[in-house]
């Protein structure tokens, strides 16, 4: 299968601030292969790297060492953005536009023509549930209501691929189990996504393959169920074990 | 350009949904209509001092609109995060500024047309005259010295953290260009040595925004237009300027941190 | 026992009332009539303000070509101190404003020439952005009206400061010559309240009144104004002889019309004393001797 998102001996240092501290390395040596299609599963402690990653990905961090690719196309340039959908793990919108507005903005970035500009607009509004309330400026909105505002402009361009930063975190149930519908649908359509969490649940109900990362290291890679088999535990105690964290109850 | 036009207008979008532009609009007209209203000596052809009050308040309020408005608009992009989602689409940390220079520029002069609109309706009804040339060619010349002052707020709001310190330095500044730019010269060679030299060096180097400043005398009394080749060179003076700022901003921007 | 606490405090609270109210009556009326709101808000600065809105007026007057602080600087010290507008309302009719006029004239090429020759690029790529010609309002074809437009700034600067005497005086010159004497009179008598001593007032008021052909009222006024001249300056050391020559110039001409030579040659003899021409006095004094009219205006 075609490699869509590829990371080859990744290294990301950064320069403390503070006297003395030195060099940080966020990654090291890290190696990754996203297939066309997948939905993968990016795991990890805080601190591990993985939004060090995403951010090599999305172009905001420059790598040390090592190579990115999405779609083939180094991720220092621009271009290699055009068909990606990026959702923060917060909302980070202008508040002042209105989700109509916000989605019309982003898809002319994307240079959609203006009548498919208009039935994209149409087409994830209702997608994410946010049709009637479409006019309505985005800081009247709710948290959940924002969220998938969110991932409306992740969705705009229709993207093959879709890189998610902790899509549910601080959502209620309710909204949790949306975007994880939101999320199979995608993949039924062959959309890839690629997503960080914490709940390792949902990573388990919607994930095919799964990166454990720990202190900037690739610790784990594969299918869920090879993991799960692998360790004989479930996927949450695999991945306590994966990242070396012990419990009397894990001995 | 496409995607420099999407982001400069959403810039306007927000200064139309702002309250700033439209409390300085309402000040600027009260004021001027107040100073209208009082009697000087029973003569109600005078004129030129409410031209004059009318258009010190309009080049005000265009410095606080234009300087806090580029000012706040990078900082505000990473304070908020709106730069992420932003920069993770297929656009470059060029088009991002170009795109909010754009933005506040075209913002400005869509309200330098209703402010001078309303000096020229101010005007005409005392002096019975609408010297549309005139008009235009100091609109045109407050847009491009705005221009230079949102760029250079824009460079200035790369290099400081905090929107409040970017408005305070580029206003101190910009007030010490339109006040003193044009004299340093003369102080430079009154000075002499060291000092003297960098006064020149200073005179040479900075926009000499004072020129587009002082077209408001050549309007209150009615001196006739500035020559229509003189005029398009203070453009083009102008536009150097604006792209040099502009360049500046880009080089500090390109590999600044963002801070995630 | 509440209620006694009570009773007290509101017994105390008018012991009080009755004590402070008067001392705070006296002064808050003290407090009114020394200063306005203005002087109040803005205390001494006002006065500064002021300044700048009479050079404004002088700004004004010269269709915006005026000199900058920093080109006052390199001027003689009286032209860059008194503006141009206050010089030409200054009066211009006997020897004294003979040689004042002579250093308008000197003042005026100053102003005049204050751009000189282009220092640099810069400098004369600008001069094409402000008002670089030397022009005064009145010379236009709107005529003296056009004059109208230093007046507001010259009624803001009185506003500001009403002990600027030079204000009042300037803004009458300029009123009489709009022919709006009856503006100029009120001016000078809000001028007057506010400075009940001023010679100079006195003397512009009696010019509209002159102006307005009321005679004694004009010879009423100089006469005041040359008392109150005598009681301010004659015992200075550098008496303002050039407004007593005003006065008595202007006093000697009316006996003159009045058919009472003998009083105009009282004032003229004391002219002689001041001027610096005594010679050209004594003509006049053997002028009026003879017989002749006698006019301001005419030059000896």
């Amino acid at each position: 299968m075609e490699a869509i998102l590829k990371i080859d001996n990744l290294r990301v240092e950064y320069r403390s601030r503070e006297m003395g501290q030195g060099i940080k390395v966020a990654l090291n040596g890290l190696n990754l292969s996203v297939s066309q299609g997948e939905v993968f599963g990016f795991l990890g402690p805080n601190g591990a790297g993985k939004t060090t990653t995403m951010n090599v990905l999305l172009g905001f961090v420059n790598a040390t060492r090592g190579r990115a690719c999405l779609f083939g196309t180094d991720v220092r340039k621009p271009i290699a953005r055009q068909r990606i959908g990026y959702l923060p793990e917060l909302t980070y919108y202008y508040k002042f536009l209105t989700a109509e507005e916000l989605l019309r903005f982003y898809a002319r970035i994307f240079r959609i023509p203006n009548p498919e500009r208009e039935s994209r607009i149409d087409a994830v509004l209702k997608l994410v549930e946010l049709a009637d309330a479409r006019t309505r400026q985005i800081k009247t909105y709710s948290k959940g209501m924002q969220q998938r505002a969110g991932l409306a402009q992740a969705l705009i361009n229709n993207p093959d691929l879709l890189i998610l930063d902790e899509p549910t975190s601080g959502l209620d149930p309710i909204g949790r189990m949306k975007v994880r519908e939101i999320i199979q649908r995608l993949r039924s359509e062959g959309k890839t996504v690629f997503f960080s969490s914490h709940e390792l649940g949902e990573v388990e109900t919607v994930c095919d393959r799964v990166a454990i990362l720990s202190q900037g290291e690739l610790k784990a890679e594969g299918r869920v169920s090879d993991i799960v088999k692998q360790h004989q535990c479930d996927l949450e105690q695999a991945f306590l074990r994966i990242i070396g964290y012990s419990t009397p109850s894990l001995q | 350009m496409n995607t420099v036009w999407a982001i400069a207008f959403v810039v306007i979008l927000e200064l139309i949904r702002k309250k700033d532009f439209y409390v300085l609009f309402v000040l600027t007209a009260l004021i001027t209509l107040v100073m209208g209203t009082v009697n000087f000596f029973n003569d109600d052809n005078i004129v030129r001092y409410l031209k004059e009050i009318c258009l010190l308040l309009i080049w005000i309020s265009s410095l606080v609109i234009s300087i806090s408005t580029a000012a706040r608009q990078v900082p505000a992009e990473k304070e908020n995060r709106t730069i992420f989602p932003l920069l993770a689409k297929p656009v470059t940390r060029a088009q991002l500024l170009l795109g909010k220079f754009l933005g506040c520029w075209l913002a400005c002069g869509l309200a330098l047309v209703l402010f001078y609109v309303f000096f020229g309706a101010v005007a005409a009804s005392r002096e019975h005259a609408w010297p549309v040339a005139h008009y235009f060619q100091a609109l045109v010349l407050h847009w491009a010295a705005l221009a230079v002052i949102i760029a250079l707020t824009l460079a200035g709001s790369i290099v400081l953290a905090a929107p409040s310190s970017t408005v305070t330095i580029t206003f101190v500044v910009v007030a010490g260009i339109l006040y003193l730019g044009g004299h340093l010269d003369k102080v430079a060679l009154r000075t002499g040595g060291v000092a003297g030299v960098a006064l020149h060096v200073i005179y040479f180097v900075i926009p000499h925004l004072e020129l587009f400043a002082n077209v408001r005398d050549l309007i209150i009394h009615n001196w006739p237009l500035v020559p229509w080749l003189v005029w398009f060179g203070a453009l083009l003076y102008a536009a150097v300027y604006a792209a040099i700022f502009l360049l500046i901003a880009w080089l500090l921007f390109r590999r600044k941190a963002l801070n995630i | 026992m509440p209620w006694l606490r009570l009773t007290a405090l509101v017994v105390s609270a008018f012991t009080l009332a009755t004590v402070l109210e008067p001392a705070l009556r006296q002064w808050s009326r003290r407090k009114a009539q020394a200063q306005g709101v203005l002087a109040a808000l803005m205390g001494d600065s006002r006065r500064l303000f002021a300044n700048h809105l009479f050079v404004q007026s002088d700004v004004y007057l010269h269709g915006g070509y005026y000199p900058s602080i920093f080109d006052q600087s390199e001027r003689p010290p009286d032209a860059a101190t008194k503006p141009a507008a206050a010089r030409q309302a200054a009066p211009r009719d006997d020897d004294h404003k003979r040689k004042d006029g002579e250093h308008d004239e000197h003042s005026e090429a100053c102003d005049h020439d204050f751009l000189g020759r282009p220092r640099n690029w810069i400098d004369a790529f600008g001069r094409n952005f402000f008002p670089s010609q030397h022009t005064h309002l009145g010379e236009g074809k709107a005529g003296m009206a056009e004059a109208r437009e230093i007046l507001p700034w010259l009624k803001l600067s009185a506003e500001l400061d009403p002990q600027r005497v030079e204000t009042y005086v300037v803004a009458a010159y300029w009123l009489r010559q709009m022919n709006k004497e009856t503006e100029a009179l009120q001016f000078l008598r809000e001028g007057l309240r506010h400075n009940p001593d001023s010679y100079d007032i006195l003397f512009e008021l009696g010019l509209c009144y002159e102006n307005k052909n009321e005679s004694a009222l004009a010879r009423n006024l100089w006469e005041i104004s040359l008392r109150r001249w005598q009681e301010q300056q004659s015992r200075r050391e550098r008496p303002d002889h050039l407004m007593l020559a005003q006065l008595l110039t202007h006093l000697a001409r009316l006996e003159v019309r009045a058919h009472r030579p003998d009083v105009a040659v009282k004032y003229l003899e004391t002219l002689k004393t001041i001027s610096p021409h005594p010679e050209e006095i004594q003509k006049r004094i053997e002028e009026v001797k003879a017989g002749q009219p006698f006019e301001v205006e005419k030059k000896p």
